[in-house]
């Protein structure tokens, strides 16, 4: 074990950015979020959610793929769109039922309510554990909003679906900057 | 650290366990039905608290009248945000579910009126990887954890955070390490 370097001014801080999406059948999600003056964002792993919510469709195990870009740079971070439950847990939210209710990886949807709330906010989602993630480490500079923009390409479905996505990262301070130097 | 990668030297390790060693520290409220309740955990005045990982675990209550009474419908009601009580940094940019970064996540709750109906009720999750929180809290302040509930059940949750306490004045007459 190695000694414990304290430095609480100029430490790497956590920061997580949750965004809920609405979408059709094919969309974009836009996180803009601005990056606090002095630091850059390194972004190291991305948990994600959605509904598998198909009326009258029985059907589980529903997948959206993705695609994530930096805009600032027009740079595509991947080749393709591809599946998220490839990089991340906990996936589907399960589904609703028939009333008699299930078992959707593991987890128990009631009948009443099913995976939806009916309260709240109506969107809320089955406790699926986060089990994984495959670690990303994109980085972006100081100065500039966090501008990642996801294509949502929504795999055997007809209805608008909900999407939780929860950006794992850590804002790093620009150490050349004269606010840094001691 | 690895274990089998490097000579172990006892003298060194116990020098540096003075200095610092493993700690864990308990977050546990429970946040009243459609409420919004403020949680915190003080480091002390002993020293800092180098947090790496954090794991957690909530209830999924909901109230029901067919059957009446409380059942475990498996569903997030809790949404939080965090923030380091020292300077008021928010470390969460909204609330977020519970579900979404906490390992193991849901806990079957012995208040659920059909807890003993096996075929209806799945077990608790179990522990995968804890989540990676890496941050220096200073000594004398707290972590804060601001909580949401939409179920109208009270919920209980439980945050541990994993980390290392780094003792102030034993750093300070132990330089030479």
């Amino acid at each position: 074990m190695e000694k414990v370097n304290i430095d609480i001014v100029r430490q790497n801080v956590p920061q997580f950015f949750y965004k809920r999406f609405e979408m059709s059948l094919k969309a974009i999600g836009y996180f803009i979020i601005p990056i606090d003056y002095g630091y850059a964002y390194l972004l190291r792993t991305v948990h994600t959610k959605w509904s598998t919510n198909i009326p009258g469709e029985p059907v589980s195990g529903l997948v959206f793929e993705a695609k994530y870009i930096q805009q600032h740079a027009s740079r595509e971070l991947q080749n393709k769109n591809y599946r998220q439950d490839l990089i991340s847990t906990p996936g589907t939210a399960g589904k609703t039922t028939d009333g008699t209710g299930t078992f959707v990886q593991g987890v128990f949807s009631a009948p009443s309510p099913a995976p939806f709330d009916a309260k709240g906010f109506n969107i809320n989602f089955s406790a699926n554990p986060v089990k994984n993630n495959i670690v990303l480490n994109y980085f972006y500079q100081r100065r500039e909003a966090l501008d990642l923009r996801i294509n949502f390409d929504l795999v055997n479905t007809r209805v608008g679906q909900y999407v939780d996505v929860l950006l794992c990262g850590y804002y790093i301070p620009d150490l050349t900057l004269g606010e840094w130097k001691k | 650290m690895n274990l089998f990668s490097n000579l172990i030297n006892p003298d060194r390790i116990m020098k540096l366990q003075n200095v610092q060693y493993s700690e864990k520290l308990l977050l546990s409220d429970t946040v009243p039905e459609s409420g919004q309740q403020l949680a915190k955990v003080n480091i002390s005045s002993l020293g800092h608290f180098y947090c790496q990982f954090m794991t957690g675990s909530f209830e999924t209550l909901a109230e029901t009248t067919d059957p009446p009474g409380i059942i475990d419908d498996g569903v997030s009601h809790l949404r939080a945000k965090m923030s380091d009580g020292s300077n008021q940094r928010q470390l969460f940019n909204d609330y977020i579910p519970l579900d979404l970064f906490l390992s193991p996540g849901r806990v079957v709750s012995r208040r659920d009126n059909n807890l003993t109906d096996l075929t209806k009720t799945a077990p608790s999750n179990s522990l995968f990887y804890p989540q990676p929180f890496v941050y220096l809290f200073p000594v004398n302040s707290e972590i804060l954890f601001d909580v949401k509930n939409d179920s109208d059940v009270e919920l209980k949750y439980e945050i541990l955070f994993h980390g290392i306490r780094l003792p102030i004045a034993s750093r300070d007459n132990l330089k030479k390490i």
